[in-house]
């Protein structure tokens, strides 16, 4: 089981997040093909990922995650990214 | 074997009854099941697993490949309990496991009480043996919070069998004064009888350990039979030691065949000792045992050296007391007496070959550090070629490896190399270190060890050469398996079982490796070690599981009205983590007729139903209206205040999420209701939407299902039953339309929400008041006068929908079903964009041939077809295509017949068309319909 440290209630117990995976951009104009790449592909690296988590038995804040997919190594966690333009 | 009348740690002054198969045997405080049976003169304690060879005891710890046995007491009954491991206790009951008697699990509930504990330190100590001991005390004097496990019973562990001395004292006095220091430390706990049976990612650990289940019953008041402890450590000492590696030869397997330091243990810790023991050996170590057995009045035939000489003390020593020294000779084979036992040993000399009497060969071919735990998190390792054996490589981020686990074997060395590693440890905490000088230690100079892996056999038979004991895998098994073509350590493992089961290779896995590189022509350090998998030692489910079992395994919601429900005999279901009538039986009523009185009432008087646990939330703000069209496919922003509109929302893949009714308020503010089931994952859903990709947008979402309970007044009559409660409500049709929301005292209760919605296809109103006073809303509908207001459950609930073709999302809709598939496409609005809307207008999800939801009838109205069954067409050679399949089902008492809805594919367009579900021999009889069976025009929602 994973440490997590929530940047806003320290270290928890993996138990208490939940995965939200790699936050993908949506792109305001897309064709079948590259939407279907916002669907349905994920880089997958073999090394650090960036992804997301939500501490949902806690304080229920979503943050970003880097895990190391390899070694489990979480080298950083930390607030959402500067929020992405308005877009409906 | 044979119990010495002096000498051990054992306490004479209590001597101890217990049984082992069937038959009572003695032992004493002190002793492990295992040393109270060899003190006991049974050597012989069960047969191999497949084999059925005769067994005995290899080791004293847990590297102990045969000795395993079912214990039963306190209502528990356990099996693979290694018996090196389990301290005895008056009354024990064991049986041998082997092939006549394999373990078993209870068939009656166990009415054991195992328990979970959580703990957080600095510095963890894995092992309490010499650099465990110097690891815990040094980081203990720091101040710093300190746990240490260890899976004995007292402390010490290889000093408790040492003859050597620290601090002008026996190893066992420094252990127990260390033992002492670590009590007093105040931030210090010290598990015993404590196994770390799991690593886990940053530096999380398993501890199983045990309490109650070391005690006699009459004794464990109070106390768990085991506890399992969460540890999370800032950094972790790992001083798990070493374990000894056995040598390979014919007959190896024998009972009296004993790893050389377990015969110490045995000796100094239990007063356990053969009659005339022989040691063989390839190191200096082993010499201790023949010292040992010889300054305790035991007979030593001597001992068997691989080595050609040594310049170390010992065999000096061993000499000089008279024992033989047997150089440059091994041991080829042995030979039993007719249960089994040892009786002798055969012997290849410079001089020849010759046979030698003993009832305990003591071997010892090097050690091996102990890696479980470091190996569970692929933690890397390197072969070192002085020690024969992998020793770790990089430790894990924030542990440190010490002591004879890291290959440090000289009993000095460990006691700094245990400093060593905490003063890392709490460097590593940003603690200071401590500056502990460890005491003297006399020490004597061992020769250089010698590298034999295996004696080949002298006839050529390698069948009765075994490699793991555990397995009965033996060195004929590993030609076979590279003969077959494996060359990889783990396919070797896999093809012989060596390494695999509880004893997951402690005493088998270098020697299987270098039988494997020797016949594969490649050095050691090619082969590499095979893994080793969690957890070091079996967990029971029971001590997983806990106190969470039974009543405890989950809580269990109940709605406000649940002591109404009870009162009216009302059967339960569990609905997510509720708890939900699903029907109200009369005395001697059939389940049947129970639905199908509850339906009428629903259709032709009043029925009502606790909708408490409806999922509700409150969405406000100033771009809520703007929030909601982005979440809900069906237009939001022209609801007018005060009304209600039934909404449907999409994934991202444009796939149905859920459904419920949104309800504006106000202005800025909305009152959404969600399935029972979905409740939580919708407000999940808005909460990540908002958080992750509207974060400026002011909206705020509050689940309130808790807040507000809710009674459904249903049926024709219903107007007339809430007008009685809320007389001030006018609920003329044209006052209060449908889809209306309102506010108003309803049976006293103040500002009441009734909202005129419909999950039944009749007139129907749902009343939502703060959740204690539900009650009040639901015994003043059953006292209201009304004749024949009736409750009704899920069942009827089910049946009530199915008529009128309405969907439960996750019941009628699968994971790629949209709302166009589900009958809903005309909700889908083209005037806005919402999540889900570019997925819409892929090509592949408007296909005419996808799965949709259709209704159906069977032929013969009687036959009601399950849920789940699959639709084929009854032509063409076989194999028939799958059509579709059945999601919803049930006999409809208003159209006396039976019905259901189906997902099928291209259904839309093929009503009227007739189908065959096959059901175990018979076949069904179906036909496609319109999904909505009863009341097509909808003119009874009005009443």
């Amino acid at each position: 089981m994973l440490l997590i440290t929530c940047p806003w209630c320290g270290p928890r117990e993996e138990a208490e997040f939940r995965h939200g995976g790699e936050g993908m951009p949506i792109p305001p104009q897309a064709d079948d093909a590259a939407w279907a790449r916002v669907l349905y592909y994920r880089s997958n690296p073999a090394g650090p990922y960036t992804e997301r988590w939500v501490h949902s038995n806690g304080c229920r804040q979503w943050l970003v995650v880097v895990r190391d997919t390899v070694t489990h190594e979480i080298t950083a966690t930390r607030p959402l990214d500067d929020p992405p333009p308005l877009r409906p | 074997m044979r119990r010495l009348t002096t000498g051990g740690r054992i306490d004479r002054t209590r001597p101890l009854t217990f049984s082992f198969d069937g038959r009572p045997r003695r032992g004493f405080q002190g002793d492990t099941l295992a040393s109270a049976l060899l003190g006991a003169g049974v050597d012989v304690i069960g047969t191999s697993v497949t084999l059925g060879r005769p067994r005995g005891i290899m080791s004293a710890g847990m590297e102990e490949p045969t000795g395993f046995a079912q214990v039963t007491s306190g209502g528990v009954t356990e099996p693979l309990v290694r018996m090196t491991g389990l301290a005895l206790y008056q009354g024990l009951t064991a049986q041998g496991q082997g092939r006549i008697a394999r373990g078993y699990l209870s068939d009656v509930p166990d009415t054991g009480r195992f328990d979970k504990r959580y703990a957080h330190c600095d510095v963890l100590v894995v092992g309490a043996g010499p650099a465990g001991l110097a690891a815990a005390l040094v980081a203990s004097r720091s101040g710093a919070r300190v746990v240490v496990v260890e899976r004995d019973t007292v402390l010490g562990g290889a000093l408790l069998h040492n003859s050597d001395r620290i601090a002008g004292g026996t190893c066992a006095d420094w252990a127990e004064a260390t033992t002492a220091a670590l009590g007093a430390a105040p931030e210090t706990r010290v598990l015993t009888a404590a196994t770390a049976a799991l690593l886990m990612d940053q530096n999380g650990v398993i501890v199983a350990q045990h309490l109650g289940a070391m005690r006699p019953v009459s004794d464990r008041a109070g106390l768990p039979e085991q506890r399992l402890w969460h540890i999370r450590a800032r950094t972790i000492v790992l001083a798990t030691g070493a374990h000894e590696r056995p040598i390979v030869f014919q007959d190896n397997d024998r009972p009296g065949i004993m790893l050389a330091a377990a015969a110490r243990a045995y000796l100094h810790r239990y007063a356990v000792a053969p009659t005339q023991g022989l040691v063989f050996t390839t190191g200096d170590d082993a010499y201790r045992t023949a010292l040992d057995w010889h300054a305790a009045g035991v007979g030593v035939a001597g001992v068997i050296d691989a080595r050609t000489s040594s310049d170390g003390d010992l065999p000096r020593l061993a000499a000089a007391a008279g024992i033989p020294l047997l150089w440059s000779s091994v041991v080829e084979g042995t030979h039993a007496d007719a249960v089994g036992r040892l009786q002798g040993v055969r012997v290849r000399t410079p001089a020849g070959r010759r046979d030698i009497a003993a009832d305990l060969l003591a071997v010892s071919g090097g050690y091996d550090p102990a890696l479980n735990l470091h190996l569970q998190l692929k933690g890397s390792t390197r072969y070192d070629e002085t020690l024969g054996a992998a020793v770790p490589d990089t430790p894990l981020p924030n542990q440190y490896i010490a002591g004879a686990a890291a290959g440090t074997m000289a009993l000095d060395d460990c006691l700094a190399d245990g400093a060593r590693a905490a003063n890392d440890a709490l460097r590593a905490c940003g603690m200071t270190p401590d500056d502990w000088v460890r005491p003297d230690v006399s020490q004597v100079a061992e020769g250089t060890r010698h590298q034999l892996w295996r004696v080949p056999a002298p006839d050529g038979d390698e069948s009765r050469s075994f490699v793991d004991l555990h397995r009965d895998a033996t060195v004929a098994g590993v030609v076979r398996a590279v003969s077959a073509g494996a060359r990889h350590i783990e396919h070797i493992k896999r093809y012989t079982l060596v390494g695999t089961g509880v004893e997951q290779g402690r005493t088998a896995r270098t020697n299987a490796g270098a039988i494997t590189a020797a016949l594969t022509d490649r050095p050691l350090s090619d082969v590499g070690l095979s893994g080793s998998r969690p957890p070091v030692e079996p967990l029971s489910f029971h001590l997983l599981g806990g106190r969470a079992r039974g009543p405890l395994f989950e809580p269990v919601r109940t709605t406000a009205m649940h002591a109404d429900h009870l009162a009216d005999g009302a059967v339960f279901e569990p609905a997510g983590s509720w708890l939900r009538p699903s029907r109200y039986p009369k005395p001697g009523e059939t389940r049947q007729a129970t639905i199908q009185r509850e339906c009428l009432a629903a259709r032709t008087g009043v029925a009502i139903m606790d909708a408490s646990t409806l999922g509700k939330i409150d969405v406000r703000g100033p771009d809520a209206v703007w929030f909601l069209e982005q979440l809900y496919v069906n237009a939001i922003g022209s609801i007018p205040v005060g009304r209600a509109r039934y909404s449907l929302m999409c994934h991202l893949d444009g796939s149905v999420l859920d459904d419920g009714v949104v309800m504006r308020t106000g202005e800025h503010q909305f009152f959404v209701t969600t399935s029972t089931g979905h409740a939580a994952a919708v407000v999940d859903w808005m909460e990540e939407w908002l958080q992750t990709e509207w974060p400026s947008r002011r909206v705020w979402v509050t689940p309130i299902t808790e807040q507000l309970s809710t009674v459904a007044i249903v049926g024709p009559r219903s107007r007339d039953a809430i007008a009685q409660l809320a007389p001030a409500l006018d609920l003329s049709p044209t006052a209060f339309p449908f889809l209306a929301v309102r506010r108003g005292t309803v049976a006293g209760v103040a500002d009441a929400q009734v909202a005129r919605v419909s999950f039944s296809g009749e007139l129907a109103f749902e009343v939502s008041v703060p959740w204690h006073r539900g009650p009040e809303i639901w015994n003043a509908m059953r006292s209201s006068g009304i004749p024949g207001v009736t409750p009704y459950g899920l069942d009827a609930l089910q049946v009530l929908r199915m008529e009128k073709g309405y969907i439960i999302v996750g019941q009628d809709t699968e994971a790629l079903t949209t709302p166009h598939d589900a009958g809903l496409g005309w909700m889908v609005s083209r005037q806005k964009s919402f999540v889900g809307q570019r997925s819409l207008e892929r090509p592949f999800l408007r296909r005419d041939d996808r799965m949709q939801l259709v209704g159906f009838v069977t032929d013969d109205p009687s036959v009601v077809v399950p849920e789940g069954a699959g639709f084929v067409k009854m032509a063409g050679a076989p194999p028939l295509r799958i059509e579709g399949h059945v999601t919803s089902s049930c006999w409809s008492p208003s159209l006396s017949r039976s019905l259901g809805l189906a997902l099928v594919r291209g259904a839309r367009q093929r009503h009227g068309e007739r189908l065959v579900a096959p059901i175990g021999d018979q076949n069904v009889s179906v036909v496609l319909v319109d999904p909505v069976h009863y009341d097509r025009a909808g003119g009874r929602r009005d009443g």
